[in-house]
């Protein structure tokens, strides 16, 4: 038998390894349908006698989206498991179910949002639809799989782990968790960057080109696989960076706090171990916390002074 | 307005969906009892009935410009109706065994009213100039209650507090309730709307997503219920009924469905491009 912290450790390894998948997954899951902060654009373009070939997705935030795909798979998951079926399968069967409601959304909000703009001209291009489903659901897919799997570890008997919610609910919750945060770390290289390339970047946007989005590639149309061929090299990756060092460091300090919590359980008898554990890890925790917005400020003071201050 | 076809916002009567959620939602709860097999079905269908009513009010109270605001007034009625629904069917115990029955009407009302109070704090306390927030907020509360009210009667096959604790709380499905019916009422107006929304299609949306809802709730309702597969049944056939009408309106109303090809003014440019190069 191992020694329950090391077994702590590698799973929280792999959980974090886990949420790191699912952060990139999410991230260039929203592209896909340009959802969030893009969409409003996508939305305004054919009012603004813009025109396009690009998937508009109007789910609803991504936090409500993915806690639902979550939870659908959670629960299926959960069925499942007291069927006795292996955790991976059972997972994965959850996951495609999600993935399948997940389509069946995308489609409808598509359908809904071009066809309610018919005023201005906008075709409802069959293409559009087929092309963009099969990489929505997949990358879903990725996201709902990992999220329950992470939500599944945290109910093992570990000591550090072993959370006393259902399996639902806690992928219910890391579900809304991965839809904030591929939201407000993701948007910005698809919204700000790709989604107006024709105006230099960093001026913003101003009100006079909203709805001027880039509707051309480099040959034909733009559609919506352009702008994830683009995210996945950097908006992606730093959502999935984000995400897999929020879920590896927050129970990294819990499994390590319970290091301190069994020796002072030796030294003053009485004492209990889990409330010592949790107090250790929330220090732990403190610090990280504070070291990181200390990086934070570091690297912009950098980047202000290597590349010079704003021009006026 | 109404165009000359018919289509508008204002094509669906609201007394029409108000009657067609309350009493179906409240029948189909009470009715739950009545046989093993098909009272959850009906508790299910009663579901369906609040979740179009919720997505018709949350369209009538959203069309003053919300925008980025309708999953959120969705998350918020679920969030205040579910405390509502609780506390109904827990006041109906502490009243006494006989008066379990009194359980969902007290939580459909102790939902309204707790709608009525945020909607009049955010008439009075945050100034919004929405004229119609209050009677729609108090709608969407009911609708709520009465949709998770619904699935978890279904589950349970009873509306009492100890079936619903044992089945819905404790495996944690009442938070999947909680973010799945915001979602199906507040999709179906955030995907349709838009200067040429039409009611019409905007609730063939909703029997969608409350039958998708529908089905998911009979495949997680197997370790509970025997009727497991007959809601996932009746969820999978009626989605298929309203998701073809959906698809079916879309394509009518739509400006051009093409398989592929240009946007229309940039095909003739085109065309006109090619020309002048061969000439």
């Amino acid at each position: 038998m191992a020694d329950p912290i090391i077994a702590g450790l590698g799973v929280v390894a792999l959980m974090g390894a886990a949420a790191t998948i699912a952060g990139a997954a999410e991230d260039l899951e929203s592209d896909t349908g340009s959802m969030s902060n893009p969409n409003s654009q996508v939305q305004l373009a054919p009012q603004m006698g813009n025109l396009h070939r690009i998937f508009n997705k109007a789910v609803s935030g991504e936090p409500v989206q993915m806690g639902s795909w979550a939870g659908i798979a959670g629960s299926i998951a959960f069925v499942l498991l007291s069927l006795n079926l292996p955790a991976v399968m059972a997972i994965a069967g959850g996951a495609a179910v999600a993935a399948l409601v997940h389509a069946a959304f995308a489609t409808s909000s598509h359908l809904g949002r071009i066809v309610s703009v018919s005023k201005f001209k906008q075709p409802l291009f069959l293409d559009v639809v087929t092309e963009h489903l099969g990489p929505i659901a997949g990358h879903g897919f990725i996201v709902t799989f990992t999220i329950v799997g992470v939500s599944y570890l945290m109910t093992l008997p570990i000591q550090g782990l072993a959370h006393p919610f259902p399996l639902p609910m806690l992928a219910v919750l890391w579900g809304i968790t991965i839809g904030a945060i591929g939201s407000s770390t993701g948007d910005i290289h698809y919204g700000g960057e790709r989604e107006y390339q024709q105006y230099p970047f960093g001026g913003g946007i101003p009100v006079r080109i909203h709805g001027d989005i880039t509707r051309r590639a480099e040959l034909g149309a733009r559609n919506s696989l352009d702008a994830v061929n683009f995210c996945a090299k950097y908006g992606g990756p730093v959502t999935g960076f984000c995400f897999g060092s929020i879920v590896f460091f927050s129970f990294w300090s819990t499994v390590v706090g319970g290091i301190f919590g069994s020796i002072s359980g030796a030294i003053l008898p009485g004492n209990s171990d889990t409330n010592t554990a949790l107090a250790v890890g929330t220090g732990i925790l403190l610090i990280i916390i504070i070291l990181i917005i200390i990086i934070n400020n570091r690297m912009e003071v950098f980047a202000r002074n290597k590349y010079g201050p704003y021009l006026k | 307005m109404a165009n000359e076809k018919g289509w508008g916002p204002n094509s669906v009567d609201k007394r029409k969906t108000l009657a067609f959620g309350v009493v179906g939602g409240l029948a189909g709860i009470y009715l739950t009892p009545i046989n093993p097999i098909i009272g959850p079905v009906l508790a299910a269908l009663g579901a369906v009935c609040a979740i179009v009513w919720g997505a018709d009010a949350i369209s009538r109270v959203s069309s003053y410009g919300l925008g980025t605001g309708v999953p959120s007034i969705g998350y918020m009625s679920l969030a205040f109706s579910l405390v509502g629904a609780l506390s109904g069917v827990s006041i109906a115990v502490y009243l006494g065994p006989h008066y379990t029955w009194l359980g969902p009407i007290l939580g459909f009302v102790i939902a309204m009213l707790v709608g009525a109070i945020v909607a009049g704090l955010c008439l009075t306390v945050l100034r919004m100039k929405i004229p119609i927030l209050m009677r729609c907020t108090i709608e969407l509360a009911g609708a709520a209650a009465l949709s998770v009210l619904g699935f978890s009667a279904a589950i349970a096959g009873s509306y009492a507090l100890p079936n619903l604790l044992h089945s819905v709380i404790i495996p944690g499905y009442i938070a999947l309730f909680f973010i799945l019916n915001t979602m199906a009422i507040q999709h179906p107006f955030n995907a349709c709307l838009g200067p040429n929304e039409n009611r019409t299609r905007t609730l063939k949306l909703a029997f969608t997503t409350a039958f998708m809802v529908t089905g998911i709730v009979g495949l997680i309702a197997y370790p509970f219920t025997p009727a497991w597969w007959v809601i996932a049944l009746v969820g999978g056939i009626g989605w298929y009924i309203s998701v073809s009408a959906f698809i079916a309106a879309s394509k009518e109303e739509a400006a051009e469905v093409k398989w592929t090809g240009w946007w229309p003014h940039d095909e003739e440019e085109f065309v006109q491009s090619v020309k002048e190069i061969k000439e």
